[in-house]
């Protein structure tokens, strides 16, 4: 291309284009950052005789704070253009851009001023302030740099003050696919006065194509010279296969469609021709002829016909993903397309005010009124809601008298059906606080939060609680993490044998997630939205080990684990051959689930023996107004199988998970086995579990929401009463069960040794907790936290055992955490002071058992406390010699001295209690 | 809806489905078989585990010897040290097993025990097939032999603990890192059965297991007292509680990790106070605790121990992993072994309780002969792999090359002694050709598991409840106990 000086010196209206103005003076400070920096280096080389050197740097950095001015001016400029609507994290972007351009002005002001010093005639002044130019310079350019590369983030990665919001708005209607591609102006570019395919020639090169433009006749041979080394065959790049027409309409895994019928200017592939979209295609080649792009063009323009005299090809809109799915949606009602676009790059909702009446059968351009840059969760949210509206009616709670709460209407329904009474009791603020402590944070309440709550009796104060516990962000997600690291197979890290190749030390690793979900408990993602993280691999979170795609088996494993963990569905035994004891899973319907985590279908492989029979994948769910195939390529597959497992009409996605939070705190599922739903077994209340699933569900997949409506609930907050508690008996599956107590749940290791640190004086909280420790030692082991997690987990045995109760009693770990913690000692002191009182039992009891002691357990305390002082002749565990790395946790200096009796005693009482029944359960 | 209504609609969906009247006709229990168990001929186990795979051609099914020669061809080759004769005719060991040979006798050799699957020429993992009968990853927490049978069975005596594994190695010091002794743990453990049913780790045989004793620093005297305090206050726990089954159950285990403190298990590692110096000259070898191990396994079994798990260490690229010709893999390992193991098999025998006690000695996988060193086939190649572990298109060069063993699931040695197994007696055989796959009476993993279970009266299907499906104790149930090798 000659070079035209016309050309580069064509800014176009620079004065009406603040962003463009921005964008072409931004890159004059980078320019002279750099050039700054080797003046100054040359002054420092060439000594005295570096005048000249000193001069032309010292104008740079002048240059620089001006030219740097002049950017934010205009920056601030194009600012004002960007719509009020910009999401939070964008305007904080644009604040810290701004921020640092200005100060990209004074690192030029200074660096100019501090070799103004170089001037001066003393050789070692001379020197230093160079030395220190340098110094400055190198940090200007730094800053620059960043400063520039959070500009271009905001501009290309966000979009924010692209060319992309300056789009005219054009309606999807006959008219304007009549009206073609150039019914409307296109911004200038400094590009586009050397564009052949735009310019003058245009015309003419357009006529001198054919009339009618077919794929079949003109394009595919295009598309052949230039594109099938990539794009075809059996795995095309991105998935894009251009040698079908089909595959033309059904386009590549990353933007969806390649052409959009009638649209040439919003369909991918003219994008990436043009080099809209990067890179230009084809890539690393020249670009394609001005004729070729605008036959493709033309074609596109024409509706995008097959072969000459073809129908117009219908623009296919595939549910592969949700946003395109809305795309479909606000086809359907034109009605609301006068007001929304959907931006074909699937970016941007823009809301536009109603087009100027149309004229000459062209549309003309609507003015934009407010554009949404929405992430893939706000257009997931869109599509869930219309999903959830077509969700059957929920049953409706019974009226019963006197109960409000839905929960407590489904329970005393069928309490007052079976004719039995329904209880009208609740427990004590006292039980309920620790409970509740422990569900929500997953560790017990100290004596003053205690107090806090018992004393606010006011009415409401145990929902006033809960809110306040479901606020406490840290804690309530770091309860999390156990469950779900067991229940996704979470491995720190890769069993690996450095002798292995990578693939080798990989295979059983199934992704580390515990920051992962952390992290989105706190922040209370959407549960739907989750969960699509570990299988959509077009998601930004996306967990890519999740998936495990390796060999069958593998590939089978990831299958099985996702439908008993989302599911609530086991299907391992269908892996090999018919499930055994459940007739709804054949092998073949499990491997019509198990090809979403394959590239291929699966060979049906019978109890190890190769059958030759493919399945192709399908949902195992018919869930109705779904695509229930699985498209081709793994990225596309992984998106769709998100889809389908999420979906609001997905019969067992929601159920299974309010089922388990029922578990979690009632201790029994209202479906027993939790990982065993099936059709040919129900629920000990199926409309109850009707409706928290559709509820769970109306209200945006809200775990906490769930958590909340449970909690409050009077049938979780019932005392513990033994012989109220129906167990679910694998003999006896459908013996009712009318939860009118809580079951009682053993702590898990976590929550026991948290909450045992908390009462101890202990660091708890933070990276203290039991769920951050990387390394095992035997103590959590014994009670139960999982070593390694190849395997799925959702429920940790809790049977009492005997190597445990070892651990508990003679272990190092846990007499060192008790015997030589802060309380203890404190304790110890005040026994050794003022001998035992009832004072003190209270303390201990209520630190560990979060209650008082009753008369008998105050006086036998004291009793033994009394006795155990004059008896114990102990060596606490902090005076001896502890292993190094215990030693910041075991270890208090001082203090002890002569009172060493007086705090074996009170760790005595502690063990017993922490080891007592009453704490090791929730009850 | 009534109850009754309920219940009938239940009842209902069941018939539908006719899922309730096959279970029903399964006619199990957890744990259990309604049609009977097999009679048992032993009470008790010690498995001998010699990780690392050991190369059969040098162990317990020797070929003859092919000395070192450069440029020969690696098909040829077919031992790499002599062959000794064994008290049984028809069965030679290699040198170094001169006292094993002398107790052939005794036992019961399986020479054809063959794996093919997924990563069954991996370590690890292998391990894992071996130790729970199945291939990893078997889509549920796997429990091992130690915790399937002292589940089933129970304690043989109620203070001594029903799975005791003994020098266990952890694979920290080779660069391995706490996942994969973690791992390790993991298949050597209780699986879904959880902590109730897992082994009584003693890390080192002379020393009992620490937990067993008081904490630092307490006396006996002390953890006492503060029992009494514990069953004193616990009874004056709020009465809802108490009344739970639950309650009652926790601290009848309480009570019972106390009486395990006094438990003879203890007595069975003071082994240096009780045992005359000639019984501990017997089972000693230097460099090693593997003595002391098998020592305390004979201890721990005469007091009442079900399952003891004596192990050799693991170090991968050394001892049996036997990668090179060098005295630190293809003698120090039997050197250690050789003495111990013959002395426990005819300790036991002296004692008269070989009889009902039975000894399995095994290993993840047997070893090829030669092989390339430095060529690493993928594990997802078994084929490549085994045409060129026929070594016909291979020239020996060098000494390297000659001990060069590659792992070898095709072939693998298990040896039994007593609890019912025939004395004297080889079952199969492996090929004489290069690669040396078993080729007569093949047998898998799961029969070898079948046939331990059968000695001990254990039905091969028996199962136990994992998120609502049944596991069986052998891979789906299907284990054969081999008939041929008992009495």
């Amino acid at each position: 291309m000659p070079f035209s000086f016309s050309g580069f010196f064509d800014f176009g209206d620079l004065s009406s284009n603040a962003p463009m103005l921005h964008a072409t003076v931004v890159h004059l400070p980078v320019a002279l950052a750099m050039l700054g920096l080797p003046f100054i280096l040359a002054a420092l080389v060439l000594g005295e005789r570096s005048v000249a050197a000193r001069v032309l740097a010292f104008a740079a950095y002048v240059a620089l704070a001006g030219a740097a001015l002049l950017a934010v001016k205009t920056g601030e400029l194009a600012t004002r253009l960007l719509p009020g609507t910009l999401p939070e994290r964008l305007q904080e972007a644009v604040g810290r851009h701004q921020e640092m351009a200005e100060q990209v002005v004074w690192f030029g002001a200074v660096t100019a001023a501090i070799i103004a010093l170089g001037f001066v005639r003393a050789r070692r002044l001379r020197l230093a302030a160079l030395s220190v130019a340098a110094l400055s310079g190198v940090a200007t350019l730094l800053w620059v740099a960043q400063t520039g590369r959070l500009g271009a983030k905001l501009v290309y990665g966000d979009g924010v003050g692209a060319p992309a919001i300056v789009i005219e708005t054009r309606m999807y209607s006959a008219q304007g696919a009549a009206a073609g591609a150039h019914a409307t102006p296109r911004p200038e570019t400094g590009e586009a006065s050397s564009d052949p395919e735009r310019g003058p020639d245009r015309e003419a090169l357009l006529a001198s194509l054919p009339a009618d433009v077919s794929y079949t006749q003109n394009v595919e041979p295009v598309f052949r010279d230039h594109c099938y080394s990539c794009h075809s065959g059996a795995t095309p790049e991105h998935d894009l296969n251009l040698s079908s027409f089909a595959g033309v309409l059904r386009g590549g895994a990353k933007r969806g469609p390649a052409v959009i019928p009638g649209h040439p200017d919003d369909s991918p592939i003219m994008k990436h021709v043009r080099g809209e979209y990067q890179p230009r295609m084809p890539k690393g080649e020249l670009p394609l002829s001005p004729d070729r792009v605008l036959l493709i063009e033309k074609w596109i323009a024409q509706g995008a016909r097959e072969s000459a005299g073809a129908p117009v090809a219908q623009e296919r809109v595939s549910r592969e993903a949700p946003w395109q799915r809305l795309t479909a949606e606000l086809l359907d009602e034109p009605e609301r397309l006068e007001q929304v676009e959907v931006r074909r790059d699937l970016r941007y909702v823009l809301t536009a005010s109603a087009p100027e009446p149309a004229r000459d059968n062209t549309v003309a351009p609507a003015r934009l009124d407010r554009f949404t840059l929405f992430d893939e969760d706000a257009l997931r949210r869109v599509t869930r809601e219309m999903r959830v509206a077509s969700l059957p009616p929920a049953p409706a709670p019974p009226a019963i008298g006197g109960v409000a709460h839905p929960i407590d209407a489904f329970i005393a329904g069928q309490l007052t059906a079976a004719g039995l009474e329904y209880p009208a009791e609740v427990c004590s603020d006292e039980t309920f606080v620790r409970r509740v402590y422990l569900d929500v944070l997953g560790v017990i309440p100290s004596p003053a939060e205690i107090e806090a709550f018992v004393g606010d009796g006011g009415a409401g104060h145990r929902e006033r609680l809960i809110d306040a516990l479901l606020d406490q962000t840290t804690g309530y997600a770091a309860h999390w993490v156990p469950f779900w690291e067991d229940a996704l197979c979470s491995t720190p890290n890769t069993i690996s044998d450095p002798q292995k190749s990578k693939k080798d030390a990989t295979l059983g690793e199934h992704g580390h997630y515990a920051d992962w979900i952390f992290d989105s408990f706190k922040k209370n993602r959407p549960f739907d939205l989750w969960v699509s993280e570990l299988f959509d691999a077009r998601m930004p979170g996306h967990q890519k080990d999740y998936v495990l795609r390796w060999v069958q088996m593998e590939v089978l494993q990831s299958a099985a684990n996702a439908a008993q963990v989302f599911l609530g569905t086991s299907m391992k035994c269908a892996s090999c051959h018919n499930h055994f004891s459940n007739p709804e899973w054949t092998q073949s319907r499990f491997f019509e689930l198990a090809g979403f985590f394959s590239t291929d279908d699966l060979e049906v492989v019978r109890c190890e023996k190769h059958t030759g029979r493919y399945i192709s994948p399908k949902f195992v769910f018919d869930l109705p107004g779904m695509d229930l195939d699985a498209p081709p390529g793994l990225e596309a597959r992984s998106a769709r199988l998100a889809q389908l497992m999420v979906d609001p009409l997905n019969p067992r996605f929601a159920k299974t998970l309010v089922n388990r939070l029922w578990q979690r705190f009632l201790g029994e599922g209202l479906y027993e086995p939790i990982d065993d739903l099936r059709e040919d077994r129900r629920a000990s209340h199926p409309e109850l579990l009707e409706w928290l699933a559709q509820d769970f569900m109306r209200n945006g997949f809200d775990v906490k929401h769930t958590m909340r409506l449970i909690l409050t609930s009077q049938t979780y907050q019932r005392p513990f009463r033994a012989d109220w508690v129906e167990e679910f008996a694998p003999e006896h599956p459908d013996a009712p069960r009318y939860f009118r107590s809580p079951h009682l749940r053993r702590l898990t290791a976590e929550q026991m040794l948290d909450s045992a640190r908390k009462a101890l004086g202990r660091a708890w909280d933070g990276d203290a907790r039991t769920f951050r420790a990387a390394e095992l030692s035997p103590l959590p082991l014994a009670l139960g936290r999982a070593a390694t997690r190849n395997e799925v987990s959702t429920k940790r045995p809790a049977d009492p055992a005997v190597l445990q109760s070892l651990e508990l009693m003679n272990g190092r770990e846990f007499h060192d955490l008790v015997y030589a913690s802060p309380v203890v000692e404190t304790i110890g002191r005040e026994l050794a002071a003022q001998g035992a009182s009832r004072s003190l039992a209270d303390r201990i009891y209520l630190g560990v058992l979060s209650r008082r002691s009753s008369d008998d357990e105050a006086r036998t305390t004291m009793e033994y406390l009394d006795r155990a002082r004059q008896e114990t002749a102990f060596t606490p565990a902090s005076n001896v010699d502890v292993p190094a790395k215990r030693v910041a946790v075991a270890a208090r200096p001082g203090g002890a001295g002569n009172t060493v009796q007086e705090s074996a005693a009170v760790g005595d009482v502690f063990w017993a209690l922490f080891v007592s029944p009453e704490f090791q359960y929730n009850h | 809806m009534d109850r009754r209504a309920f219940l009938k609609s239940a009842a209902g969906l069941a018939m539908i489905s006719g899922w309730s009247a096959a279970a029903r006709a399964e006619q199990y229990e957890e744990g259990l078989r309604a049609t009977g168990m097999p009679r048992p001929t032993a009470d008790a186990v010690i498995v001998v585990w010699l990780p690392g795979g050991i190369s059969c051609g040098e162990y317990f099914d020797a070929r003859p010897f092919t000395p070192f020669q450069a440029g020969m061809k690696a098909s040829e080759m077919l031992g790499v040290c002599p062959p000794i004769p064994t008290t049984v005719d028809g069965v030679q060991f290699g040198t170094g097993l001169e006292r094993m040979a002398q107790i052939m006798h005794l036992g019961t050799l399986v020479r054809s025990l063959s794996t093919n699957e997924n990563f069954s020429f991996d370590h690890t993992r292998q391990q894992f097939h071996l130790l729970t009968g199945y291939a990893f990853p078997a889509g549920f927490k796997a429990p091992s032999l130690g915790s399937v049978i002292s589940r089933v069975l129970g304690r043989r005596h109620p203070a001594v603990p029903g799975y005791i594994d003994i020098g266990r190695e952890t694979l920290e010091s080779f660069g391995q890192g706490p996942a994969a002794r973690e791992f390790v743990n993991e298949f050597h453990g209780p699986g879904f059965y959880g902590v109730k049913f897992a082994p009584f780790v003693v890390d080192d045989p002379r020393k009992p297991l620490e937990t067993l004793s008081a904490a630092r620093g307490m006396s006996e005297a002390q953890v006492d007292r503060r029992l009494e305090y514990f069953r004193n206050v616990t009874g004056l726990a709020p009465e809802s509680l108490r009344d739970s089954p639950r309650h009652e159950e926790y601290l009848a285990v309480m009570q019972s990790a106390r009486e395990m403190m006094d438990s003879p298990a203890r007595e069975a590692f003071a082994f240096r106070e009780h045992e005359s110096e000639e019984t501990l000259n017997r089972y000693r070898v230097a460099g090693t605790s593997f003595g002391q191990s098998c020592l305390v396994a004979r201890r721990l079994i005469e007091r009442g121990a079900r399952f003891v798990k004596v192990n050799y260490p693991f170090q991968p690229f050394n001892l049996i992993d036997t990668h090179r010709m060098s005295p630190e893999m293809n003698t120090v390992p039997k050197s250690q072994i050789d003495k111990p193991l013959a002395a426990l098999v005819r300790d036991l025998e002296e004692r008269g309780l070989l009889d009902r006690t039975l000894v399995v000695v095994m290993s993840e996988f047997g070893r090829t002969l030669a092989g390339k060193d430095g060529v690493r086939v993928s594990a997802s190649n078994d084929d490549l792999r085994i045409s060129w572990m026929k070594g016909e298109d291979m020239t020996v060069d060098t000494v390297e090359q000659y001990g060069f063993h590659g792992h070898f699931p095709l072939r693998n040695n298990v040896l039994f002694f007593g609890g019912g197994f025939k004395r004297g007696f080889a079952y199969g055989r492996a090929a004489d050709r290069h690669p040396m796959v078993a080729i007569e009476n093949v047998v898998s993993i799961s029969d070898v598991h079948a046939s331990i279970y059968q000695a001990l009266g254990i039905a091969s299907d028996v199962y136990y409840l994992s998120e609502g499906r049944p596991v069986r104790v052998t891979k789906d149930g299907k284990g054969t106990p081999i008939d041929a090798l008992f009495v």
